[in-house]
């Protein structure tokens, strides 16, 4: 059985094998994503399903000042059934942490 | 106090005198004889008085027989009259202080009240006093007779430890008083002219000259009197020994003034508040005392040779007697005097250093050791320094004498290896394990530098430069391209024993000839190998995928009529695909098999019907065998366990939809092969499948379709009487399918009420819920609804004699719960209500039952 199995030739390839599996994407404006990725191109454009998006918000108070240990950061998610993200935005992709 | 008969009851006699208006303090004031006095004595009985005498021994001489410690008198004991003039005692004179006591909580020492106007009272207290100063508890320190003993030496350096800084100045003193008048008294006997002080210089220089004029005279003397020669040499003799004990009396003296000096450093070391002035006081004293004791050495000295000369003027020896004689009284006075110089500056050179003593305490001295021995232990001792080398010495000459401290610490103190208190002891070991285990660190990291080299040599020659980084990039990723032997080992999921799994080579003789082969060929070539990990088996589906969509490419382009070159090529890539599944790979050699971890991921279940329509009905019936005889290991079979449940979690989730997804790709084509297999290949499958875990199989919903599939199949075919279909089973093939049927019914009878997911569910929460009979779950009935197809089948396929009554009485219960939950509306809806009923008759019509002939 001395089928040798395909070397990873560039890092797309690593994405590659993450088709149709679940990943973890991190994307700009402390947005990250869960989702089945589905396709990807060169850009990093992604279409991923059953997706859940979570959104760290920061409130900023009116004076402006930011005390330490004020609950100011909001964590605000939503499920996407279908998702096309901008390659611009994206910042990770990887598989999601096994237990 | 009891015997002197003094009441017991304090508080009557205070109260007593509080009554007469007496007392207004706390102090007891007595105006017995005084203008004020109340007259309290006139108030006491005085008669009775007689028998004193008696009592007390007055009389007559007075025995000393009577033990008062023995045995002490009571109260009532003592003669009444005895008691009043107790009581006339007590209140004593106010102007005596000695007397002035009140009636405290401690009972009066009856004898330091001594009253003047009882003069016989006064003989028989000294009596009473001798007597208590015998009875040791009683003794008490106002006792005259002990008052009056003079205060020994002994008894001062008896209490060191009570000795306050006066105390040693005190006795320092004393001590130095008793040199100076032994010195003076040895002085005044054998020299004409009384000595002052001399310093050491002096001293020397008189040794000197006497010496000389020693010799001298002894050459003058000895011409005379040689017949006093025995005598002479008698007295000499006398005179050595008084020498001797002289010695012996100084080295006492020198003792004495050594134990002083510890004494003193003791106390240093105890008293904190002692101030440095006072130490030195206490030094200079020391040094006086050291100087008289040497001097007084000298003047005995002086005083042994002067007699000596002396008597050497009145002999008259021989010539020869008076050379030896000469001789040794020479080697004598030069021995004495080496001796005596030896000792004195001994004395000096401690007299000099003991002006350091104790400046640092005996943890400022740890510390320090400390402190050298840290240095001792290096990277690389052989190469660092003297130290480390000889501490390598010493710990492989000897394990258990790491360092032998115990002799440093007393260096320099004057008085070595005299103190080694427990304190230091514990000190020294804490420190010799100290350097122990910091050696043994070392070593340790030493080694561990060893085995990651690679780390050690990191920075070893300085910072490399970041440009270099930068130039050459660092390879990030190690992908390992070898075959699947190479991979890291992962975890095999699931609960199954290693016994639960039968070998290879006992595999079940199969009808297809291709399928026998590629097992034989299995057994052949049966190397362990691990599973393949997440990264590798990812790998090889987007590998696989890649070629299928080629080999498909392929396809289009060849069309209906393809080239031979271009069938070539399309073989090529098939055999490329079929080698990457790992169809080949012997069934025992991992677990789950490698095809069947390529099957794990949901593309991975999706290429299946691609492959299908790609391989050859060799390479097919490979896969199918393949996959059957490995059944148990699938993802959607392993993890079965966790639909059986009604509570929703992203885990049932994905579960549910690998399922979903294995039934819509894979069971959908093994329908498809099950459909167009013959009896014989049916029965083949089934064994391959009853080989291993049948049971476990047929609790999962892909498990119990995949039978079903057969039963169905068989069920068809036995019926098929259209020999045109080619189909029509042939007897052997039938008479075969009983036996496996056989089989399968052993292996599953037992288990069929598990086979329902309700009974499951009901199962585990009863088992988790103590309090499930009271409300339990509710599971659809849809969730059981292929299981009663299921035994439906199963029946089918069974005689009414043996197989049906033992599949009814397994599955009794579920079926009348059925009938109940229809008869008295247990549902939800109707919906359900003609489900349970539809499948309740599903399994009685398979029996020849109705649900209308059961009467519940």
């Amino acid at each position: 059985m001395a089928s040798s199995a395909p070397a990873v030739q560039e890092p797309f390839d690593l994405i590659r094998l993450s088709l149709n599996e679940r990943v973890f994407v991190k994307l700009r404006g402390d947005r990250e994503l869960t989702g089945v990725l589905h396709a990807y191109d060169g850009h990093m454009n992604l279409i991923m399903s059953d997706v859940e998006e979570t959104m760290m918000i920061v409130d900023v108070p009116a004076d402006g000042v930011m005390l330490p240990g004020s609950g100011a950061v909001k964590v605000a998610k939503r499920r996407l059934d279908m998702l096309f993200v901008r390659g611009d935005g994206v910042i990770l992709v990887s598989p999601p942490a096994r237990t | 106090m009891a015997f002197f008969g003094l009441p017991n009851s304090l508080e009557d006699q205070r109260n007593k005198f509080y009554s007469q208006g007496a007392l207004e303090e706390d102090v007891a004031v007595y105006t017995w004889g005084e203008d004020g006095y109340d007259g309290l004595g006139d108030a006491l009985q005085e008669g009775n008085d007689d028998l004193n005498d008696e009592t007390f021994g007055a009389s007559g001489p007075v025995g000393k027989d009577f033990d008062f410690a023995g045995q002490q008198l009571t109260t009532d004991d003592i003669p009444q009259d005895f008691r009043n003039q107790q009581r006339r005692v007590s209140p004593a004179p106010a102007g005596l202080p000695a007397f002035e006591q009140r009636p405290a909580p401690a009972p009066a020492p009856a004898h330091a009240t001594r009253n003047p106007s009882d003069a016989r009272w006064d003989d028989r207290a000294n009596v009473v006093n001798s007597m208590l100063s015998r009875v040791g508890g009683s003794g008490r320190q106002g006792t005259p007779d002990r008052v009056g003993l003079p205060r020994s030496q002994s008894s001062y350096s008896a209490a060191p430890h009570a000795a306050s800084a006066e105390d040693v100045e005190a006795e320092l003193l004393a001590l130095a008083r008793q040199a100076r008048q032994q010195q003076q008294v040895a002085q005044q006997q054998h020299r004409a002219s009384p000595r002052h002080h001399l310093t050491v210089e002096e001293v020397e220089q008189q040794l000197r000259n006497q010496a000389l004029r020693q010799q001298q005279e002894i050459q003058l003397q000895l011409r005379q009197q040689q017949q006093q020669e025995q005598e002479l040499l008698l007295r000499q003799q006398q005179q050595q020994q008084e020498y001797q004990l002289q010695q012996l009396q100084q080295l006492q003296q020198l003792q004495q003034l050594q134990q002083l000096q510890q004494q003193q450093q003791q106390q240093q070391r105890q008293g904190h508040g002692r101030t440095f002035s006072e130490q030195a006081v206490v030094q200079q004293q020391m040094q006086e005392q050291l100087a008289q004791l040497r001097q007084r050495q000298l003047a005995q000295q002086q005083s042994l040779a002067q007699p000596d000369l002396n008597q050497l003027l009145a002999l008259n020896l021989s010539d020869e007697q008076r050379a030896t004689l000469m001789n040794e009284a020479a080697r004598k006075i030069m021995q004495t005097e080496q001796l005596e110089e030896k000792r004195r500056r001994k004395v000096i050179k401690m007299q000099r250093m003991s002006k350091y003593n104790d400046l640092m305490t005996q943890s400022d001295k740890d510390f320090i050791t400390r402190i050298q021995v840290s240095q001792l232990v290096t990277a690389d001792p052989y190469l660092d320094d003297f130290y480390a080398q000889v501490l390598g010495n010493m710990i492989r000459g000897s394990e258990d004498r790491i360092l032998k401290l115990g002799g440093l610490g007393g260096v320099g103190l004057g008085m070595p290896g005299t103190r080694a208190g427990s304190r230091r002891e514990t000190a020294m070991q804490r420190m010799q394990q100290q350097v122990e285990r910091i050696v043994k660190h070392a070593h340790q990291r030493e080694k561990e530098k060893g085995i990651n080299a690679l780390h050690y040599l990191q920075g070893a020659l300085g910072k490399t430069a970041g440009r270099s980084y930068k130039a050459a990039p660092r390879q990030l990723l190690q992908v390992d391209s070898g075959p699947s032997s190479n991979g890291t080992a992962s975890p095999a999921p699931g609960h199954i024993s290693k016994d639960d799994v039968k070998p290879g080579a006992a595999e079940a003789p199969l009808d297809d000839p291709a399928v026998l082969d590629a097992f034989n060929k299995q057994t052949t070539a049966m190397a362990p190998i691990k599973p393949l990990d997440r990264h590798q088996l990812l790998m090889y589906i987007e590998n696989i995928i890649m070629k299928l969509l080629d080999l498909e490419l392929l396809r289009r382009r060849a069309g209906s009529d393809p080239l031979p070159d271009q069938l070539e090529e399309i073989h090529e890539l098939r055999d490329k695909i079929y080698k990457d599944l790992h169809i080949m790979v012997p069934l025992e050699s991992s677990e789950p098999h490698p095809f069947i971890t390529l099957l794990a991921p949901a593309k991975g279940k999706r290429m299946f019907p691609r492959l299908r329509r790609t391989f050859n009905p060799e390479q097919l019936t490979h896969l199918i065998t393949l996959l059957l005889a490995c059944f148990y290991q699938l993802d959607v079979v392993q993890h079965a366990h966790v639909l059986d449940t009604i509570v929703e979690s992203p885990e049932k989730a994905e579960v549910e939809r690998q399922t979903q997804t294995f039934h819509e790709s894979i069971l959908l084509v093994m329908a498809n092969v099950i459909g167009n297999a013959s009896l014989g290949i049916l029965s083949g499958f089934i064994r391959v499948v009853l080989r291993r875990n049948v049971q476990f199989i047929a609790m999962s919903r892909p498990g119990l379709t995949l039978l079903t599939m057969f039963l169905n199949r068989a069920e068809v075919l036995r019926h098929s009487v259209d020999p045109t279909q080619g189909e029509v089973p042939t007897p052997e093939e039938l008479a075969d399918w009983r036996l496996v049927y056989e089989e399968l019914f052993v292996s599953l009878v037992d288990h069929l009420p598990m086979l329902f997911p309700s009974v499951r569910i009901q199962a585990a929460a009863a088992a988790t819920d103590p309090a499930f009979y009271a409300r339990p779950p509710h599971v659809h009935e849809v969730m059981d609804q292929h299981v009663w197809q299921f035994i439906a089948l199963f029946a089918v396929h069974g005689t009414p004699q043996e197989h049906h009554p033992a599949i009814i009485m397994r599955v009794r219960d579920k079926v009348l719960e059925n009938l109940k939950a229809v008869s008295a509306g247990w549902v939800s809806n109707e919906e359900e209500r003609t489900l349970k009923a539809m499948n309740v008759n599903l399994l009685l019509n398979a029996v020849n039952l109705d649900m209308a002939q059961i009467q519940i």
